[in-house]
């Protein structure tokens, strides 16, 4: 029983080495640049926090129609549902995208839902209502719900094994509504299709 | 293990404990979001005062951002949200809230905070299933009753490959690990799903399911150990091998301390023959060659060593023709699996998969050795019938072949045929038929099958879910559903020590119950008729719960009929009793599953979980008593609660209370029994976790299980146990 357990525990050490090793080149070459920055010394961010600034990020990477008269000089950030981001969204109000200044609205339901140019869909939304709502409208929908993109949202954010944010888009529910999601941020994301589902 | 840093939180649990209704607002308000002002007009925002400069951090552009780990934060009530993900209702991606089915979903999250080591353990918690503990490294599952190690009315899965064994239909769960946290999550199904998943699933299903490669990337090492579980440890590695084309592989080891003697048995107390110890290995690959096609080929290997302790009738053994049975189980097995998803266009898929399991079993005192091949196919095609209805239907076939190479100690069993090929042919079709949209679903089926038992079966269900609004759906079904005889009732001839039924012998004569084969074609498949309602809401965000109401109808369960004339045994003296097996029982199940999750707070999560349960047996003239035997082995009432805390500084505590009622059909009687499991877990870092988890704390140890009617195990009970564990992932 002893030999087994040792044959056993070698795999084991084998399996790990062999996993090791790889990983080992691909990621502190890339996480190095931060390890200088304050941040990381600090306990991690909270996910909310980081999720903000992924959602502005995206509003920098992604071209409305030409023709859009929509809120002048303002640029409308709206969350549908409950609103997971506490303060971290509201400290982007203010802030420029193209000139125009970031005003964050939220709406408790679907139904409530405006004109805007990214509605962030809570993981509490209604998301078919939503989709409804916003059906063929320059609406750029995140969310950050499993399977939500394959259902319709253009950006979906979720948090990988090692708990960093990563997100998959949805370039044919973003081409619907006519917005052009430039390739810079394609390159980052892992494109998803739409869902298979019956009418 | 740094079990001082830890222990500085276990302070925490008493001003909790005390302190469980009122919020304490030490924690509460700390982690609270502000009130959302849903009014809040444009205007005002817009008056905010700029940024003068934006923060540093702004600046960080995407890849950056993308290379730091978070906090994530705390999962908000996603139990019984019916929009949880779930496929083994309908084989196809569904919800829960679109279920018309008794299902119960646990996430990883939820395997993770619940302490456990094995998927047994991480079973407790589905309302409806009754998990009891045998000893260290056996198990008896069941939902809706018939709770005994060897009692074959629920099927397994794990990632679409059926894992009970043909010859007595049971699970044999001390060879059915994964590294836990490799699974994306368990999908329990109480009730009948037979028409789409095939015989066996008369009360129950569970289909565990493992997270694909492409979300396990990167490298995870966990260990630890403690008193109960000695020692483990786990390795994962994840990565990508080409474009579309990501693997991951992994082992995993572990030990398992013995129970404790019961203080039933005669023997005394101490330490029991039960130690366990396994290692696992495996890999995943998933490959997606084009747009809707995925790829996927896995496989798992094992050797796991279980020691075991039992009493075997023996005629051959004189003068007390009773043989202490104390030995090692060595199984040894694997599987390779091959599916092929396609998803030809926004309506229309089809799966086939292939795989092929090998299991091995010896044990050291050659009591009962086999060797079990399968190898199985199975293609399913999804596609619109109208624009209503969604059409699914599957074929399958499945080859088992069993053979007992050396099953040296006769006196127990005696083998029938010493190698047996099963062929199995299913298809099912299913139309789900949407009446009125996002409010009123039907759903209608059956599977047909030919086996080597009991020849053509059919297994159909209707099923019906109304929605009146987005919080509430009210679901209702009618199913049927059978278990073919197994290998084991219709091959095997077993001999029992009888104490009760000679009755012309002088006093003290040995007389041996043998169950013999029966005439070919005599059994008949058992059989359930279920029906079932069931009841989900979610009144608000923080408040679900889910309730599922059953009636069964059991008919033709297989039971041994005594009465046959005695004939000489093989030692001169001896006799033995012929005990022919028939479908001599019928009887009804009722019952109640409640599940409810209430998110007190940010911080702060509760779950709880309350089964009822109650059999009738009715025996056919002439049966003994124990042909009912499993009307009083199920508890009547169970009852889980988990209080899940996030203290912050990165820390959880979760804290469960379990109730098991007790069971007075086993001698002696199994009492019933509340024990606490504690788990509190500190992350320095996103990616490293410390936990200490002590299971079974409100007794020093106790007793889950009594003693099977088909093999005299002894009675182990299971200790408290103290283990810590570290998981590190980059």
């Amino acid at each position: 029983m002893c030999r087994n357990l040792a044959a056993w525990c070698g795999l084991i050490m084998a399996l790990g080495l062999g996993g090791v090793v790889p990983s080992g080149h691909a990621q502190p070459l890339q996480a190095q640049p931060l390890q200088a920055q304050p941040l990381q010394a600090q306990p991690p961010p909270e996910e909310y926090d980081f999720k903000a600034r992924f959602v502005y990020q995206f509003c920098n990477f992604v071209d409305w129609p030409k023709d859009l008269k929509l809120g002048g000089k303002t640029f409308l950030i709206g969350v549908v549902g409950r609103d997971p981001f506490g303060k971290h969204l509201e400290r982007f109000a203010g802030a420029a995208v193209d000139d125009k200044k970031i005003v964050i609205e939220r709406f408790p339901a679907a139904k409530d839902v405006k004109p805007c140019h990214v509605l962030f869909v809570a993981a509490d939304a209604d998301l078919p209502a939503v989709l409804a709502k916003t059906r063929n409208q320059p609406v750029l929908l995140v969310s950050d719900r499993s399977g939500w993109a394959e259902k319709g949202t253009m950006i979906n954010m979720y948090l990988d094994e090692q708990k960093r944010v990563r997100f998959e888009i949805n370039h044919e529910a973003a081409k619907r509504a006519q917005l052009n999601i430039r390739a810079n941020l394609l390159k980052l994301a892992r494109l998803v299709k739409d869902a298979p589902e019956a009418p | 293990m740094s079990m001082g840093r830890s222990c500085r939180y276990l302070f925490l649990l008493g001003p909790l404990l005390a302190s469980c209704v009122p919020a304490t607002p030490a924690f509460g308000q700390a982690r609270l979001l502000p009130p959302v002002d849903f009014d809040q007009p444009l205007a005002v925002a817009q008056e905010k005062p700029i940024p003068e400069k934006k923060d540093d951090l702004f600046k960080l552009d995407l890849e950056r951002l993308m290379q730091v780990p978070v906090a994530p934060a705390t999962p908000s009530a996603p139990t019984l949200s019916g929009q949880q993900l779930v496929s083994t209702v309908s084989r196809q991606e569904s919800t829960v809230a679109q279920s018309p089915a008794a299902i119960f979903v646990i996430t990883q999250d939820m395997i993770r905070r619940s302490g456990a080591t094995s998927i047994p353990e991480v079973l407790r918690m589905a309302p409806g299933l009754q998990v009891a503990r045998i000893d260290s490294s056996r198990w008896a599952i069941t939902a809706r009753g018939f709770s005994e190690r060897f009692s074959g009315k629920l099927l397994v899965q794990i990632d679409g490959r059926v894992v009970y064994n043909v010859i007595f239909s049971g699970v044999y769960w001390d060879v059915q690990d994964l590294l836990l946290q490799d699974i994306e999550r368990i999908e329990v199904i109480r009730g009948p799903g037979a028409t789409i998943w095939g015989s066996n699933a008369v009360n129950g299903i569970i289909n565990i399911i493992t997270k694909r490669a492409q979300d396990t990337q990167g490298a995870l090492v966990t260990g630890g150990g403690g008193t109960f579980d000695r020692g483990f440890a786990g390795v994962r590695h994840g990565g990508k091998l080409g474009e579309d084309l990501y693997y991951r592989v992994w082992g995993k080891w572990f030990e398992h301390g013995p129970g404790s003697y019961s203080s039933a048995n005669l023997s005394g107390d101490g330490l029991t023959h039960d130690d366990w110890r396994q290692g696992f290995g495996g890999f995943r690959l998933d490959w997606e060659p084009s747009t809707g096609d995925t790829v996927t080929l896995q496989s798992d290997w094992y050797r796991v060593d279980a020691g075991r302790s039992d009493t075997r009738p023996s005629p051959i053994m004189p003068p007390s023709f009773v043989f202490n049975n104390i030995e090692d189980e060595r199984s040894r097995g694997g599987n390779v699996l091959w599916r092929w998803r396609h998803e030809a266009s926004k309506d229309t898929n089809w799966t086939l998969q292939a795989y092929w399991d090998h299991f091995n079993r010896d044990a050291s005192n050659r009591t009962f050795d086999f060797r079990i091949d399968t190898v199985d196919l199975d293609f399913q095609h999804q596609f619109p019938l109208t624009c209503r209805q969604k059409l699914i239907y599957g074929l399958g076939y499945r080859l088992v072949d069993v053979n007992f190479q050396g099953s040296q100690f006769d006196g127990a069993f005696a083998v029938g045929d010493a190698q047996r090929s099963l062929n199995l042919y299913t298809g099912f079709v299913q139309d789900e038929f949407t009446l009125v949209k996002d409010r009123l679903l039907f759903i209608a089926g059956s599977k047909f099958e030919h086996n080597a038992f009991t020849g053509f079966e059919y297994q159909p269900t209707g099923r019906l879910l109304w929605s009146p609004d987005e919080q509430h759906s009210i679901w209702g079904a009618v199913s049927r559903a059978v278990r073919i005889p197994n290998v084991g009732e219709v091959n095997l001839s077993r001999l029992s020590l009888l104490p009760a039924f000679p009755a012309a012998l002088p006093p003290g004569t040995p007389v041996f119950g043998q169950f013999v084969p029966p005439l070919a074609g005599s059994l008949e498949a058992e059989d359930l008729i279920a029906y079932e309602l069931g009841y989900r809401a979610q009144p608000t965000t923080a408040f679900s719960w889910d309730l599922a109401l059953f009636t069964n109808i059991y008919r033709h369960l297989i039971t041994p009929r005594p009465g046959a004339a005695l004939v000489p045994g093989p030692v001169p003296g001896t006799f033995v009793q012929p005990l022919p097996r028939e479908n001599g029982v019928h009887g009804e199940g009722y019952g109640a599953e409640l599940a409810v999750t209430y998110q007190v707070a940010e911080w702060w999560r509760v779950y709880a979980q309350y089964t009822y349960l109650h059999l009738f047996l009715h025996r056919a003239a002439g049966l003994p008593e124990s042909a009912e035997f499993f009307e009083t082995v199920s508890p009547h009432n169970q009852v889980y609660v988990q209080s899940s805390f996030d203290l912050g500084c990165r820390t959880d505590l979760d804290i469960i209370g379990r109730y098991v009622e007790n069971l007075p059909g086993f001698t002696p009687e199994v009492r019933s029994y509340l024990t606490m499991d504690v788990r509190l877990a500190w992350r320095p870092r996103p990616n490293l976790e410390i936990a200490v988890v002590g299971q079974n704390l409100l007794d020093s140890r106790h007793l889950e299980h009594g003693t099977s009617q088909i093999l005299t195990n002894t009675l182990v009970e299971i200790p408290r146990g103290v283990y810590g564990m570290i998981t590190w992932r980059w």
